[in-house]
């Protein structure tokens, strides 16, 4: 019975961090490496402000799949795609910009703290025919929206986002 | 056996407080937390994670980050594979397409955004690895004959990012025995045999969606989910969308009996091709504005 109750007690607190943002329920993380708030819930829309991995955003508004949000690190508001933002708390990578967190460790999904830039050193060490130049040149090659844009409308076709229609 | 019944009452009510997902990774990294300090049986933390693991699947748990990593490293095995098809023009437009058209996708986010490389092989086939990294073969470009064919190509790689189906490939074990490890320790650097491991799941990882990708193909059923989404996408840019069907009747023409390739991994074209019949009734024949016809033929002139 005793090993039970132990059990229970970790499971609650546990599940504590899910039940605490719940609470905040609009406050919502940024889950990609960084991206724009937006004048216009579009991508074609200016550029307002930059925001990084684990920045916390509280949420105003939603229309379709954008989001508008207030950063509460730099207090800049504007639209953002829903896909780059998640409900759980994430930790700033080490040597971000970002403010400090009250995030602990604990709090991290196990994923988080799994699959990282060190698994990949250690991956890489371990399989050294394995070459990763290619995939660090793909990443280089970047179309900006602007270049989207003109892209588009040179070809008769016309711009549109994701999930909005 | 009352304990257990006790928990998974608890387990639903949790449920319902919180939403399916989270709690089948927090029910499944406590039960691996509890077993791994003894406070549970192995047995018991088996039961109590297969309960969790209806409530939320162990794919979704991983982290854009993860995804990033494991898509990496799935990219660079491939091109251990197959050589890049080192002209500039032709990635670059390959890149304006493709990007443009993950923008328009129901997933236009990802960790570090979706990127394009061509594949100088005849062999006609394409990789989607976790991430957006999309690999495409110069056999697979010969089957487009203008632009919004190369554009259902490519739509309907990043309908297999958006849909998740590469993580999907990964064993559900695999997200577990990583709780089992970094659950334990909640350091976020991992100690020396906490990234042992860790290696060895990222491998399994691999692995898993490696064979999915280059031998046994995803399900059928998943490969007509990306024709249908890389409809959608088309449509949502003004891409004719009858183009997928062209493509795939020239597939159709150019794909052996024995090819590998899509030839091994996909469903025949003209099984494709009935089956995205119904969505593609409306759209009429392609016509495809000079001007696309142009810039395709200028860039893909030595594909």
């Amino acid at each position: 019975m005793k090993r039970f109750v132990a059990f229970l007690l970790i499971l609650i607190v546990s599940s504590l961090t899910g039940i605490v943002s719940g609470a905040s329920a609009k406050d919502m993380t940024v889950q990609v490496n960084e991206t724009q708030l937006r004048a216009m819930p579009a991508y074609y829309g200016a550029v307002v402000s930059t925001v990084n991995y684990a920045d916390r955003l509280r949420v105003i508004e939603q229309k379709g799949s954008w989001v508008k949000a207030v950063s509460l690190r730099t207090n800049a508001q504007g639209w953002v795609h829903i896909s780059a933002l998640t409900s759980k708390r994430l930790a700033p990578k080490a040597g971000a910009g970002s403010a400090p967190t009250s995030v602990s460790t604990g709090e991290l999904s196990a994923a988080e703290k799994g699959f990282t830039e060190q698994i990949e050193r250690d991956y890489r060490r371990k399989n050294r025919s394995i070459d990763f130049t290619w995939v660090d040149r793909m990443e280089q090659i970047t179309v900006t929206p602007q270049q989207s844009m003109s892209f588009l409308s040179e070809g008769g076709l016309r711009p549109a986002e994701g999930g909005v229609q | 056996m009352r304990n257990l019944l006790t928990a998974f009452f608890i387990l639903c009510l949790l449920m319902v407080a919180q939403g399916c997902q989270t709690v089948g990774s927090v029910a499944s990294i406590g039960a691996d937390i509890a077993a791994a300090t003894g406070q549970i049986s192995l047995k018991q933390a088996e039961s109590i994670k297969r309960s969790a693991q209806a409530a939320g699947q162990a794919f979704e748990e991983f982290t854009p980050e993860n995804e990033y990593y494991i898509g990496r490293t799935i990219t660079a095995n491939i091109l251990n594979r197959y050589k890049v098809y080192e002209n500039r023009d032709a990635t670059v437009y390959v890149n304006l397409i493709g990007q443009t058209l993950a923008r328009a996708s129901d997933k236009p986010e990802t960790f570090n955004g979706y990127h394009f490389l061509i594949l100088d092989t005849d062999e006609i086939n394409a990789f989607a690895a976790p991430g957006g990294f999309i690999l495409v073969s110069r056999g697979l470009i010969r089957c487009c004959r203008y632009e919004d064919a190369l554009a259902a190509v490519l739509a309907h790689e990043v309908g297999h990012v958006q849909l998740g189906h590469g993580m999907g490939a990964i064993q559900a074990g695999r997200y577990t025995s990583l709780g089992r490890i970094v659950g334990v320790e909640l350091a976020k650097n991992l100690g020396d045999k906490q990234l042992a491991q860790a290696a060895e799941v990222f491998d399994g990882t691999v692995g898993d969606i490696m064979k999915t990708l280059v031998d046994t193909g995803y399900q059928s059923s998943q490969e007509y989910a990306a024709d249908k989404a890389a409809v959608t996408i088309m449509q949502r840019v003004g891409y004719n969308p009858m183009a997928l069907k062209d493509m795939l009747e020239q597939m159709a023409g150019r794909l052996g009996p024995n090819s590998g390739g899509f030839g091994k991994t996909h469903p025949s074209p003209q099984k494709r091709l009935q089956n995205i019949a119904p969505v593609l009734q409306e759209t009429g024949t392609p016509t495809i504005p000079a001007v696309r016809k142009t810039r395709f033929d200028r860039m893909m002139a030595n594909i």
